[in-house]
């Protein structure tokens, strides 16, 4: 009996003992060992903060050679003062792993294909898409060469000694949530992984190609719909670089020829590609057009809007320079910012830098491939993903000299035939992290061009003001030089005609100092327009926002920083003022119900601004959508990837090609004209909109209840997440919200004496959910409001806003 | 829970007080702990979490919290007493 009562407390003890120590699934949900998370003094409760910041305020550092000295202000962004640049990224890497360390190592492991390991079953194609298209192959080999330059290097080394001295120091307890609900540890840091945030970025920013999608259109409709629906150089548009721009130099041509040729191979899926709406403005005023004589620089980078935010403002200290702005996480550059002359930002270039190219294996062995008429030897790499809770998979890359083969028998493809091999500038080695720190050093022109001569992928619009009232802007990258439609298509891998052979020299690259229009301003529009000398083509270009910031700063003299707030802010949409007269002019308002005539006037009514109470938007964003998905049933109805048409093109084919063969519906047996798709598109959109009405039951329809724009937390954990905010703006507006991206942040700065600047972002500077500053910054990000940024210049500067001191010292 | 076990172990006593020893010693700290950090820090993260395990409020997850720490512990102590008592030697009626 005694023995059976004992036997039974065992079991029960052992019971809740293992349940409350291991982690439970239930269906697709895992609940963290709940002992341990729940647990006061060491579950998530110890991540709950009750001020911003409640560290020590003296931290011993090993590997540090003096005193750095760190001033906390009133919104979280680190001022760090350090007597050299070793102390000071090492001080970087601390104050970036003790604020954001999740987010660290996420987006490491996202880029490395590494999710797999963290998550489970469910992210293994995501790592294999990672892997293939060489995100850790291409970061271990730029690894290789900054391995050869010491000052890449001591930069590198030096953060990841700051991120790991902060790693060393925790126990359980003090492990960000995000680590205590997916129950698993930090991991040491290291180089290779900021070199991951690098190609992150870059394919974030760069692989929005449609080169498999044209191709599949060209088969199909043939060149000439092909180049009436996608032409190069649209009607009407308004390029980077004005038109007083002469072309003086000569180009390094290869070829004026052009080539159409492509190769046709079956691909029903493509990998994963870019948000189209992610993008960014800039622009920069010069001192004829503002009130105070000074330039003004002003940047809003759009990405996917996340929690933590994607950006982490810091200010860098040193001797040699005073510098301030925004850093990826995992990296210690600061990418966007100024210092005590001169001010930088970017936005997205948009140029073709993905070609794919059809490889002729040898045989199903894989180890050759035809080149120029001789068998070159592949090199296979196996890769292996570790899968939590499940079998490693095993993944064969065939590399061949154009690139890594991601489409084939394994991966997307069913036909083994299909050998496709990337060709993606990122691919190459390159050295940012040089033009960074020599633009934090930079004070004038002459040395932001000798910086940004490093600056190679992913290409970006580079805009420049300083303190003497100048503006300029590079469209900036390591572009290959293309004969006319190279890389259009797919191409045939096994000649070297086909391949890259060269790259435009950065002189030669679109630029412009101190524009007689007096500003300077991108959109991710065309760069140039057909009189520039080398061959310029991307898949898709911004045809609105650009358009609508310079009107606006065309129009404006003796500006101040309201002026450029607002235009930053600005709902304005070129496009519902282009296509919405048409579509009401051709509308049959006959046998129109009441309610259906309560929706036209409204649209009727309406200025074209995306504010977030109005229901206009909402109405024009369904019929709009409605109608394009009529007008280009070919493309939305398609079983095989096909591109889609800019919606810039499809408005001009309307107002001037009544008749394309494209406007009649496919499946319908008749033939319908323009008129009829928008009666149709109509009637569909009157639908939508009772069917939206039902679901949402008392709620009104506006923009930002249609859109519903989100900020998600990485783990779409909604508790974490700021979800429907009431924001305005749309894809084509200034202010380029959408449902999950748009403006990441948004800075201007003042280029006087004192340099002033305002910011804000979708988030806040601490990444733990806990922490009363996770998402600081966000109501007046929403109300399209701004923090002053306090730029010091000593520690003891601007005292009222600091909030808390850190000394680190050495050890 | 080793600790109650142990504790247990060397204090002998009925089953009761060995249950309740563990459950009150650690819930009492558990609950403590709790309620100091929800109210520090305005039940930032209480609330997150709570409604993340789909809890109506934050006062039901400190309870949930403190009770999970002192079943445990209660159970655990029970445990050491069951074990302790297989040892015991019977009291012999006879003399």
């Amino acid at each position: 009996m005694k023995f059976f009562k004992f036997f039974i407390a065992f079991a029960i003890s052992c019971g809740l003992f293992y349940l409350l120590n291991n982690r439970l699934q239930l269906e697709s949900v895992s609940i963290p060992p709940l002992g341990k998370f729940l647990n006061p003094y060491e579950g998530f409760w110890q991540n709950a903060e009750s001020k911003a910041i409640d560290g020590p305020a003296n931290i011993s550092l090993e590997g540090l050679e003096k005193e750095v000295i760190i001033r906390y202000d009133s919104n979280l962004i680190p001022h760090i003062f350090a007597e050299n640049e070793k102390d000071l990224y090492m001080a970087s890497g601390y104050v970036a792993a003790y604020h954001r360390l999740w987010q660290l190592e996420l987006v490491t492991h996202n880029a490395a294909g590494r999710l797999s390991e963290i998550i489970g079953k469910r992210t293994i194609n995501i790592d294999r898409e990672q892997k293939r298209i060489g995100m850790l192959w291409s970061a271990q080999k730029v690894l290789n060469e900054w391995k050869k330059n010491p000052q890449i290097m001591e930069m590198l080394n030096s953060y990841s000694n700051g991120v790991n001295s902060y790693i060393q120091s925790l126990s359980y307890k003090d492990y960000p949530i995000e680590y205590k609900i997916l129950n698993y540890a930090p991991e040491k840091w290291e180089p290779l992984k900021s070199a991951l945030v690098l190609k992150y970025m870059s394919k974030m920013l760069t692989i929005g190609e449609d080169d498999i999608e044209n191709t599949n259109f060209v088969k199909k409709y043939g060149l000439e719909l092909f180049n009436q629906i996608y032409p190069d150089f649209p009607e009407g548009i308004d390029p980077i670089i004005p038109e007083e721009k002469i072309w003086d130099f000569t180009p390094s041509f290869r070829e004026t020829e052009t080539d159409t040729s492509y190769v046709f191979v079956p691909i029903a899926k493509t990998i994963s590609k870019q948000y189209p709406g992610v993008g960014s403005n800039n622009w920069a005023v010069g001192s004829t057009k503002t009130k105070s004589g000074n330039a003004y620089f002003s940047n809003d980078m759009h990405l996917n809007m996340s929690l933590p935010a994607i950006w982490f403002v810091v200010q860098y200290h040193t001797p040699e320079f005073n510098v301030y702005g925004h850093i990826l996480p995992g990296t210690p550059m600061i990418i966007q910012g100024f210092n005590d002359s001169i001010a930088w930002g970017m936005t997205n270039a948009k140029r073709d830098i993905v070609d794919w190219y059809q490889i002729e294996l040898k045989n199903k062995y894989r180890n050759e491939y035809l080149y120029d008429g001789t068998w070159l030897l592949t090199k296979k790499i196996v890769d292996t993903i570790k899968v939590r809770d499940a079998e490693d998979i095993i993944d064969t890359i065939v590399h061949t000299h154009h690139g890594p083969i991601v489409y084939d028998k394994n991966f997307l493809a069913e036909n083994p035939k299909v050998n496709l091999a990337m060709r993606w500038l990122a691919h190459d080695v390159s050295y940012e992290p040089l033009c960074f720190t020599q633009l934090a050093k930079a004070h004038n022109y002459e040395d932001f061009k000798k910086a940004i001569r490093h600056f190679s992928c992913p290409p970006q619009n580079l805009a420049f003001a300083d303190i003497k009232g100048n503006v300029a802007i590079h469209v900036q990258g390591k572009f290959p030089v293309k004969y006319p439609n190279q890389g259009k298509f797919i191409m045939d891998g096994s000649t070297s005609k086909t391949e890259w052979p060269g790259y435009i020299s950065p002189e030669h690259n679109p630029q412009i100092f101190n524009p007689t229009r007096g500003f300077v301003s991108s959109a991710n529009q065309h760069p140039v327009d057909s009189t520039y000398p080398y061959y310029v083509y991307s898949d898709n270009n911004e045809y609105y926002r650009n358009r609508r910031i310079n009107t606006v700063l065309n129009e404006k003299e003796s500006m101040v920083e309201d002026d450029l707030m607002n235009l930053q802010n600005d709902n304005y949409s070129i496009f519902a003022e282009e296509l919405l007269p048409v579509l009401l002019d051709s509308l049959d308002k006959s046998n129109l119900s009441e309610n259906d005539r309560n929706i036209l006037s409204v649209l009727e009514s309406w200025n074209y601004e995306y504010n977030p109470l109005l229901a206009a938007p909402a109405y024009f964003e369904i019929w709009s959508g409605e109608f394009y998905k009529l007008i280009w049933d070919e493309i939305s109805r398609s079983d095989i990837p096909l591109p889609y048409p800019s919606s810039y093109q499809t408005v001009w084919l309307i107002k001037n090609e009544p008749d394309f063969e494209f406007f009649d519906i496919d499946s319908t047996e008749q033939k319908e004209t323009i008129n009829d798709l928008i009666n149709l598109s109509f009637k569909e959109t009157i639908y939508s909109i009772s069917d939206w009405q039902e679901e949402n039951e008392g709620e009104q329809l506006t923009r930002a209840s249609y859109f519903h724009t989100d900020v998600m937390h990485y783990t779409r954990i909604p508790q974490f997440s700021a979800m429907d905010l009431e924001v305005g703006g749309s894809g084509d507006a200034v202010n380029a919200n959408t449902y999950r991206h748009g403006p990441s942040e948004r800075i201007i700065i003042e280029m006087g004496n004192p340099i002033k600047a305002w910011h804000t972002y979708p988030g806040g500077q601490s990444g733990n959910p806990g922490n009363p500053h996770y998402k600081h910054f966000l109501a007046s990000w929403v109300n399209g409001e701004y923090f002053p940024v306090f730029y010091y210049h000593e520690p003891s500067d601007h005292e009222e806003a600091t909030i808390f001191s850190q000394t680190l010292n050495p050890q | 829970m080793l600790i109650a076990f142990i504790v247990s172990i060397v204090i002998k006593t009925n089953w009761f007080s060995s249950f309740s020893c563990g459950f009150l010693a650690i819930g009492g700290l558990w609950l403590f702990m709790a309620i100091k950090i929800d109210q520090q820090t305005d039940s930032i993260l209480t609330n997150q979490i709570a409604s993340l395990f789909t809890i109506n409020g934050a006062t039901y997850l400190i309870l949930i919290s403190a009770s999970i720490g002192a079943f445990a512990a209660g159970f655990a102590g029970l445990t050491g007493h069951a074990f302790i008592k297989l040892f015991e030697k019977k009291k012999s009626p006879y003399y």
